[in-house]
């Protein structure tokens, strides 16, 4: 079959690879419909997670529909229109019923990688290099998901599959950001990152009871996405001081909750980013936390920030005074997709939460180098590149 | 910094990571021959009688006879502590390696963890063969082979 590898820093193409097929009685496998670049992706084409491999197919966020189902499986059915949560979860271990389920104890068959690097293994995800557990992805024609019954859940007929698509992660994680960050009524809230993730996060806050959410970037396209579709205000950072642009925006006080969509490849004009890109290239820090930084100096005392773009390992220069002095909750985690999804599709079916605006570039598969390229460098106001297999 | 210098600079990282466990790794081996075999526990979402001696799941079942193996309720209803130690027996290591194909400290955490998985999710999951296109032949590549191949035993349990 056709699947899109990972063939070195930045270089991306379409090979011809062996189909998947069962491998542990609680798999199913997946004919893949469609399968959407998600930013996490970046980091791994450009390098900043070291655990990929040449020849690793990429993608873990995809629709599709269920052709194959294991001897352990007994909810999934084939031929059911399925989406998937990105991380894999047994749905058995106390994490998984804690709801935690990006920190199941049996979804990656590698431990030994994440327990030396951060302390504790975390769980794995499809296409994610082999840290997070080796899988193969989801940019193929198709695709094994193990724990089926856990992790793949049926779309309503009338949710449209460019909608359902994005409850696989974006709309989960910025749900999960919104709501473990503590957005409830009344509450002010600031996004960094327009792109998918920071916009699920903003209509999140608003379904939540929010009173105000700001979502700060630079693209203008992004921008007005976030004024037209999500229904929250926005700050450009490239024309504003966000700091004390959030104070003005919020009474003075600060948001309640600054929620991180951006990652460890942030931008920022100015002289702090050129010394983050160079300690990061030469690998004296690993990650760019502007974004972060920039979050914990604007949540109000007593307020919590919650970061869901991805990190692998060390920042330097973070402000640990600002979060002690205000009395800060830091928070973060990769998507609880499980804990998710169900909640996501009723939403989608009943239009509070519409995505159809972030699949800007839909194109087949072949033309994944393509749309990797627009993606990365957010050309032609690409949001989200979309291969159909 | 172009990409081969990027990619050199990736593998350099790589190397100091492995480098680093090794560390972690060697300090450990020394703390075991000092002290004995290391205790490593993990804990299990099950009920006690799913550990009962008579009724150990493989891998530990096969494993039991190199280990010293103890079991204790794990507190605010998370199941049972499964602790297990290299017996001080010539026979043992033999034993673990057979069965594992690694050292004994990599063995025993490959046991615990592979047993918690048996008894909370009913099997070992596993990740080959899967697709997966052209694999280039290079040192970093070779890093991360190796890093994958060894990383169920590895860690700090
Ligand atoms: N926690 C999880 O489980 C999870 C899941 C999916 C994605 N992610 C992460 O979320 C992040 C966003 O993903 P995405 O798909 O939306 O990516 P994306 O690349 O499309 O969007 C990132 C956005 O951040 C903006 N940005 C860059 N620097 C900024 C700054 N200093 N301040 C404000 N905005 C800035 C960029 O202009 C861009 O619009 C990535 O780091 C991704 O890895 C995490
Ligand atoms: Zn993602
Ligand atoms: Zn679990």
């Amino acid at each position: 079959m056709k699947a899109v590898t990972w063939q070195g820093v930045n270089k991306v193409g379409v090979e011809e690879v062996d189909e998947p097929t069962l491998l542990n009685e609680h798999d199913i496998l997946v004919k893949v419909t469609l399968t959407t670049t998600c930013g996490s992706d970046l980091h791994l084409l450009g390098g900043y997670i070291p655990t990929m491999r040449s020849g690793d197919v990429l993608g873990h966020e995809f629709l599709g529909e269920v052709v194959e189902v294991g001897r352990g499986v007994s909810r999934r059915k084939v031929g059911e229109r399925v989406v998937v949560s990105s991380f894999i979860a047994c749905g058995r271990c106390w994490y998984c019923e804690q709801g935690l389920f990006s920190l199941c104890d049996n979804g990656n068959p590698n431990p030994g990688i994440t327990e030396g690097l951060w302390g504790q293994s975390v769980g794995g995800c499809l296409g994610y290099s082999h840290a997070m557990g080796g899988y193969a992805g989801s940019h193929a024609e198709y695709v094994r998901v193990p724990y089926g019954d856990v992790g793949a859940f049926p779309v309503p007929d009338d949710v449209p599959d460019l909608r359902a698509l994005f409850a696989s992660d974006a709309a989960s994680t910025g749900w999960m950001g919104a709501d473990l960050g503590g957005v409830g009524p009344g509450s002010t809230v600031a996004v960094w990152g327009a792109g998918a993730v920071g916009q699920m996060a903003a209509r999140a806050s608003l379904l939540l009871g929010a009173e105000r959410v700001l979502v700060i970037d630079r693209l203008p396209e992004r921008l007005a996405q976030v004024r037209e579709h999500i229904g929250a205000e926005v700050l450009d950072y490239s024309e504003e001081d966000v700091l004390p642009a959030l104070r003005e925006l919020t009474g003075g006080r600060g948001p309640d909750v600054c929620i991180e969509a951006v990652g460890m490849e942030a931008h920022r004009p100015g002289l702090d980013y050129a010394y983050d890109q160079v300690k990061q290239q030469l690998r004296l820090q690993t990650d760019r936390p502007t974004a972060v930084r920039e979050a914990v100096m604007a949540a109000r005392k007593g307020g919590s920030v919650f970061v869901l773009g991805v990190f692998g390992g060390l920042v330097d220069k973070f402000p640990l005074g600002a979060v002690m002095n205000k009395g800060l909750t830091l928070r973060g985690a990769q998507m609880h997709g499980q804990r998710y999804i169900p909640m996501l599709l009723e939403r989608m079916q009943a239009g509070e939460l519409t995505t159809e605006h972030l699949a800007t570039h839909v194109m087949p598969l072949d033309e994944a180098a393509r749309g990797y390229e627009l993606f990365k460098s957010k050309g032609d106001g690409c949001v989200r590149s979309v291969f159909r297999p | 910094m172009g990409a081969a210098g990027r990619a050199a600079a990736l593998a350099g990282v790589a190397l100091a990571g492995v480098a680093t466990w090794r560390g972690v790794h060697a300090r450990l081996e020394r703390r075991r021959r000092d002290a004995g075999e290391r205790w490593r526990v993990v804990t299990v979402l099950a009920s006690p009688e799913r550990l009962a001696e008579d009724a150990y799941p493989e891998p530990l079942r096969s494993a039991a006879p190199a280990l010293e193996i103890r079991t204790a309720p794990a507190p605010g209803m998370r199941g049972i502590e499964l602790s297990a130690r290299m017996l001080p027996d010539a026979a043992a290591a033999p034993l673990l390696k057979r069965l594992t194909g690694m050292p004994p400290a990599d063995a025993v955490r490959t046991v615990l963890r592979d047993t918690k998985q048996v008894l909370e999710a009913g099997e070992v999951l596993r990740v080959d063969p899967r697709p997966h296109g052209h694999r280039a032949a290079t040192p970093f590549g070779a890093v991360v082979d190796g890093v994958e191949q060894a990383a169920k035993g590895k860690g700090i349990l």
